[in-house]
């Protein structure tokens, strides 16, 4: 078709679009018909042999995965749903929850102290947010579950003044909630700047608008802003947690036995290090496919709700 | 200062007569920094009245219309609707800031209409228009989308009402925030150059609803680049120069006649 147009109109351009498209269209006061002229799309024949060639590398790759005895499947199998990786599985998914939670709760605040029409308010919202994502994680955690070793004994009190109750540290700090706390400090830095690029997205015509109508800032956050906020910030939020789902694997040097931290303890006993790091990769990225399948869900439903049509 | 030629700021409201004007401005100051864009704006307006303000791009229109409803907070001087003072309460000759939901409460028997609509994306014409009632003054869902119902059929969308911004021309658009200011029931309505923002064949739709509006007799303050819309419609003409109003009269004594060397200027190039 597309070569028969363009031959006809090499040969004699006036005459061949004129019969395919019969110009003088319908008498006035009649229905007029379209010219009917099917669009063909452009082939990609380089498309093909892009996909053999990919399809080679591919199944040179499983040939030597599968065929190389020393990958060793039989102990993956073997140590796929073991108890130990199982729950070690269950603490990396505690972590990470509990972190991204913890995180997006105190980064909200945050966020809003950053955003303060208060000078002192914000400049301090930018120090914290400076420091908790300056310091690496794995020193953060680890200061936490050590923190034993610096306040034996937490006191609450007026500053400098009497105390009222006093606590053990090692009790109330377990290894695991220190390393929370320790995750969700550094999280918190990173959901607070999301957060505020979320508002920074938002065109102030509408915050001018909300206000003109009689809204007070908190309505405006809630009924505005939020709705608003929300498809903006979806990729960078999942992209965050995505990362938080590894980066628990720090937790190792706590002695908190997650999902890596249990591959490595089986592989330094049984010394089949590499096919343990097998089941660990297949958990994580089992792990990040059930988180982007929910983010791909949630995307679609915010923009469903956003731009309905 | 010439602080004597101004109407004097008074300490407590409640004149002694009569209902108030329905918009005093009482030597109204506001600087961005070092810039002064309004340096003593004096002006009121009559309950039903229609002022249109003119003046050349950057001369403190805008300015002046976003004080009455506190966006825009003055550097000095103050601002009375209907008797109440926009966004401080005079206490021992200072200006004391009111607090945000006393602001609002403030903003919201005030319409604003805005050049660029600033409709809400997310939001069906209809939710527009009901968001401000249902939110601000807690008004049932059913009875807001009864009311947002009538306005839209005022402004002749009725049949739009389901659409998103994003599915309405620019005229259409315009008027939904017509309505969505409307809902609110307000006392005065502010216009920042509505049709600015719109092609020449959909400016009339829009001019339309204003002179409706204007006839049912509400009082509007209306920047605006539309000479014919202020000449017609207009009870009062204010040219600002410089952030101040160097000509307040009616439209055929401001078009007819003008006094000041800069309104015939103007005049002289938008005509
Ligand atoms: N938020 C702001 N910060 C700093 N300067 C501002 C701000 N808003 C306005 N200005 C300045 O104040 C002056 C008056 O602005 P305004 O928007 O009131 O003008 P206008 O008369 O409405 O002009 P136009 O006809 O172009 O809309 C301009 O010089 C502008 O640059
Ligand atoms: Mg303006």
């Amino acid at each position: 078709m597309t070569a028969r147009i363009t031959a006809e109109i090499a040969d004699d351009p006036g005459a061949a679009v004129s019969t395919l498209v019969p110009t003088p269209t319908a008498p006035l006061g009649t229905e007029p018909t379209p010219p009917g002229l099917p669009l063909v799309r452009r082939k990609h024949p380089w498309r093909l042999v892009s996909y053999a060639l990919l399809a080679l590398i591919l199944a040179m790759l499983a040939n030597s995965v599968l065929t190389n005895e020393r990958w060793r499947w039989d102990v993956v199998g073997e140590y796929l749903f073991d108890d130990k990786v199982l729950g070690g599985l269950w603490i990396t998914i505690v972590l990470t929850l509990g972190a991204v939670g913890v995180g997006l709760a105190l980064g909200s605040v945050i966020a809003g102290l950053r955003m303060s029409s208060s000078r002192v308010l914000s400049i301090i919202a930018a120090w914290y947010i400076w420091f908790f994502r300056g310091v690496p994680v794995i020193v953060q955690v680890i200061f936490w579950v050590y923190l034993a070793q610096l306040y034996p004994v937490i006191s609450i009190g007026i500053p400098f003044g009497p105390e009222f109750a006093f606590y053990d540290t090692n009790l109330l700090v377990a290894p695991i909630i220190g390393c929370i706390i320790g995750l969700s400090f550094n999280e918190s830095a990173y959901m607070a700047e999301i957060l505020r690029g979320g508002v920074a997205a938002i065109p102030p015509g509408q915050i001018e608008a909300a206000r003109a109508v009689g809204m007070t800032p908190r309505q405006i956050r809630r009924r505005i802003l939020a709705p608003q906020i929300l498809p903006v910030v979806l990729p960078p939020f999942f992209n965050n947690v995505n990362a938080m789902t590894k980066t628990t694997a720090v937790v190792i040097l706590a002695s908190v036995t997650d999902l890596f931290s249990a591959v490595m303890q089986i592989g330094a006993r049984n010394l089949q290090q590499t096919p343990l790091l097998l089941v660990a990769t297949f958990w994580y990225l089992v792990l990040t496919a059930g988180l982007t399948l929910f983010q791909v869900g949630l995307e679609r439903l915010v923009a469903r709700s956003a731009t309905r049509s | 200062m010439v602080q004597s030629t101004h109407t004097p700021v008074r300490e407590q409201d409640a004149p002694a007569s009569g209902p108030p004007a329905m918009v005093t401005f009482r030597n109204v100051w506001k600087s961005f920094g070092a810039i002064k864009v309004l340096r003593g704006i004096d002006l009121t307006i009559e309950r039903g009245q229609v002022v249109c303000v003119i003046g050349a791009s950057g001369s403190g229109k805008s300015t002046m219309l976003r004080c009455v409803n506190g966006l825009e907070e003055a550097t000095d001087g103050v601002i009375e609707v209907d008797g109440e003072l926009i966004g401080v309460r005079l206490r021992g000759g200072r200006r004391h800031e009111l607090s945000p939901r006393e602001a609002a409460a403030q903003r919201g028997h005030i319409g604003m209409v805005f050049q660029q609509f600033n409709l809400f994306p997310n939001r069906t014409a209809l939710e527009n228009v009901m968001e401000g009632p249902v939110v601000v003054a807690g008004l049932p869902r059913d009875q807001a989308r009864r009311r947002a119902e009538e306005l839209l059929t005022r402004v002749g969308l009725a049949d739009r009402a389901g659409m998103y911004p994003r599915q309405l021309s620019g005229g259409q658009q315009q008027r939904v925030a017509i309505a969505r200011a409307l809902a609110m029931e307000p006392k005065l309505m502010l216009f920042d150059e509505p049709t600015s923002a719109l092609d020449p064949e959909l400016v009339g739709e829009v001019l339309g609803v204003m002179k409706e509006l204007a006839e049912a007799g509400m009082t509007m303050l209306v920047v605006t680049h539309e000479m014919a819309f202020a000449r017609e419609v207009a009870d009062r003409v204010a040219f600002v120069d410089a952030g101040r109003i160097v000509e307040y009269a009616t439209p055929a004594e401001v078009f007819g006649n003008p006094t000041h060397p800069r309104t015939r200027e103007f005049l002289a190039r938008v005509q």
